[in-house]
């Protein structure tokens, strides 16, 4: 057993010894494989993430939005029309929701305000995202300083900061009292932005949805599975896979492609011709390819994860903040909440390192199951 | 303690190149014997040499192994002579590691890692501790006066000094046999002198000792118990002892 693995620690050795003698190659080799790891892995930590958030989100959403459209644009609802909802068969509750979004010319950024009565605020104070917090450096208890639609400054005192249990969902929200909400904006007290239209039967949503729409003409209905099905376009699981699987496929190619232009080298099977006539096992020679491999793919898999996760996790995904500046609501700069699918990370793994493993041990197998002198000759 | 039977070698069998550098060679050495073999260049020496050190397996014939403690090694009855022929691969692995030490015509030194380094790879799969392998061949090294060369890549030694390494490489195992293929055919006369003046302590040492050579330094040489005569493959008999 000690004499085993001492033989095994042996080779080791030697792997590093021989790896150091070609490490410009070997660190080519090793950047490109982990440059192809961390995009890789950007973005399956980012889908990953995001459609996690989307679920937090979609958690929370109502059944069924009813807008009001004027000349086809959004426009308040009267809250009128509530109770003639409420009174359609199959629906169970209705919600007017107060919400909009405020430009804040501090930081060039778009919040989301809400106003609502159920949280127990006091005229005056106001609940904000971590986001705003942050960007604004304020905490809990401060001043904090509104424009309203009249151009006059308002202030309000932060009662809390809302724990990011999903920063996207409250990064950038601000909620205040439904009073304090009409006033800064000038909002009609009978009106609402939206209705939530919780239904009893979620097969019944279409049809509630289809009688709202009989009832006030100019009403657009947006149905949670709309919202979903979006949201799926955008994140879909396959698809966020199909990305993976196409990249793994190129990536793959790359280091086959490169192992193959490398190749074995008439050194390299001169060298292995050598380590057999002086009583090298082909099995040594095996575990000193495998080594070699080894120590090629894990340091570059754990680079390029490492550094995916820091991309995506610890800086603001900046090779992706396109794909966030797209939508409007996650506008303030806003991290991720660090996610990551184990089993996910278990299949790149299997999908990167294995072949790359096979491909350096296979040519040397064949090599060194030749006779030791055939080998050095050639 | 090695002995062929009839052995031939054939190469690109079947092929229009088809080449056959050993042709029914039947030859022993016994324990502590030194054996010259010499012929032309391409009469087949280093491809016997190969034959005989277990590198390479023969076409046809037989090759048969005496040795006491390689015969305990592997699990055979005592004094029974191993063919070689016909053992699996990791055997003749085994047996080149345990039985043989290899000089050969090229040094086929390892291009990269320092001469110490070579000399202890052999050791490597032996499970040994790593420092023990590393005092063994530092000690060879010191014997054979290159220790102060020891940390230098091979490539960058002389003719003379990559043979020493060679040598000590060849012997880190402590081998019953030294197999050394045209070891003088780099070396001007004085370092053949040097070469002949360590395999002649070899040889007071027990080692038994295979040279190919065409070189008349080392057929003449005092320790040399028989030469052998190969041509085109043939052996040229009789042998003259020199
Ligand atoms: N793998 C091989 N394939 C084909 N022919 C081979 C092979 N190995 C050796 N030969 C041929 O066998 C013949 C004998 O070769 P070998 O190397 O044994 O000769 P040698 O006596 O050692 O010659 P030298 O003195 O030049 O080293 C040569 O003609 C060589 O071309
Ligand atoms: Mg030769």
């Amino acid at each position: 057993m000690t004499c085993w693995l001492n033989r095994q620690l042996n080779i080791l050795d030697y792997t590093i010894t021989s790896l150091l003698r070609r490490w410009w190659k070997n660190l080519s080799l090793i950047f490109i494989y982990s440059v192809l790891v961390f995009v890789i892995g950007s973005v399956m930590f980012f889908t990953r993430a995001m459609q996690r958030e989307a679920k937090l989100i979609l958690a929370d959403a109502p059944d069924l939005v009813i807008q009001r459209l004027v000349a086809g644009r959004h426009d308040p609802i009267p809250l009128a029309r509530a109770e003639k909802i409420r009174s359609i068969r199959g629906v169970s509750a209705v919600s007017p929701r107060l919400w909009g979004y405020y430009f804040d010319r501090i930081n060039g950024a778009n919040y989301t305000l809400q106003g609502a009565d159920d949280r127990g605020l006091l005229p005056g104070d106001i609940d904000i995202g971590a986001g705003i917090a942050r960007s604004r450096k304020i905490e809990a208890g401060d001043i904090f300083s509104l424009t309203d639609s009249n151009a006059i400054p308002q202030v309000f005192q932060v009662r809390k900061l809302f724990d990011a249990a999903s920063d996207l969902l409250t990064v950038d929200l601000m909620i205040m009292p439904t009073e304090d909400f009409q006033s800064f904006f000038d909002f009609p007290a009978d009106r609402a932005t939206d209705f939530a239209v919780s239904v009893r039967n979620p097969r019944e949503i279409a049809t509630v949805a289809g009688k709202i729409v009989e009832l006030f003409p100019d009403s657009r209905p947006i149905m949670k599975d709309e919202i979903l099905r979006t949201y799926a376009s955008i994140f879909d699981w396959r698809g966020g896979m199909m990305i993976v699987m196409v990249a793994m496929a190129v990536l793959a190619f790359v280091i086959f492609a490169w192992d193959r232009a490398s190749g074995l080298s008439a050194a390299e099977r001169h060298e292995i011709g050598i380590l057999k006539s002086i009583g090298w096992d082909t099995g040594d020679v095996l575990s000193l390819k495998f080594w070699e491999g080894a120590v090629i793919s894990l340091t570059a898999f754990l680079a390029g994860i490492l550094a995916a996760y820091a991309h995506i996790f610890l800086m603001p995904a900046p090779f992706f903040s396109h794909a966030l500046k797209g939508w409007a609501v996650l506008y303030p700069s806003f991290r991720l909440t660090p996610y990551v699918d184990f089993s996910q990370v278990a299949v790149l793994f299997i999908l990167t390192v294995l072949p790359y493993l096979a491909a350096t041990i296979v040519p040397s197998w064949l090599a060194a199951s030749v006779d030791p002198d055939a080998a050095m000759r050639s | 303690m090695i002995q062929t039977i009839d052995v031939t070698k054939i190469f690109n069998r079947g092929a229009a190149n088809e080449f056959a550098s050993v042709r029914g060679v039947t030859l022993g050495v016994t324990a502590g014997e030194a054996l010259i073999i010499k012929g032309p260049s391409g009469s087949g020496k280093t491809s016997l040499l190969s034959l005989m050190g277990c590198m390479s397996r023969p076409t046809s014939g037989r090759i048969r192994i005496n040795d006491p403690d390689l015969a305990v090694k592997l699990g055979a009855e005592l004094g029974a002579s191993l063919e070689i022929a016909t053992l699996p691969e990791r055997f003749l692995t085994l047996i080149r590691r345990q039985m043989f030490g290899f000089v050969f015509q090229q040094f086929n030194l390892v291009r990269g890692i320092s001469a110490l380094e070579n000399v202890m790879l052999p050791m490597y799969p032996t499970g040994e501790h790593r420092s023990a392998i590393r005092k063994r061949a530092e000690e060879l090294i010191a014997e054979f006066g290159v220790a102060h060369r020891a940390t230098v890549r091979v490539e960058l030694l002389s003719g003379g000094e990559q043979q020493r390494i060679a040598i000590a490489r060849a012997l880190v195992n402590r081998p019953k046999v030294i197999i050394a293929d045209e070891p003088t055919a780099h070396l001007d006369t004085g370092l053949s002198r040097e070469f002949l003046e360590i395999a002649a302590a070899l040889k007071t040492s027990g080692t038994t000792l295979i040279i190919a050579s065409h070189d008349p330094l080392v057929c003449q040489a005092p320790f040399v118990d028989r030469v052998e005569e190969i041509r085109d493959g043939l052996l040229v008999r009789p042998g003259s002892a020199g």
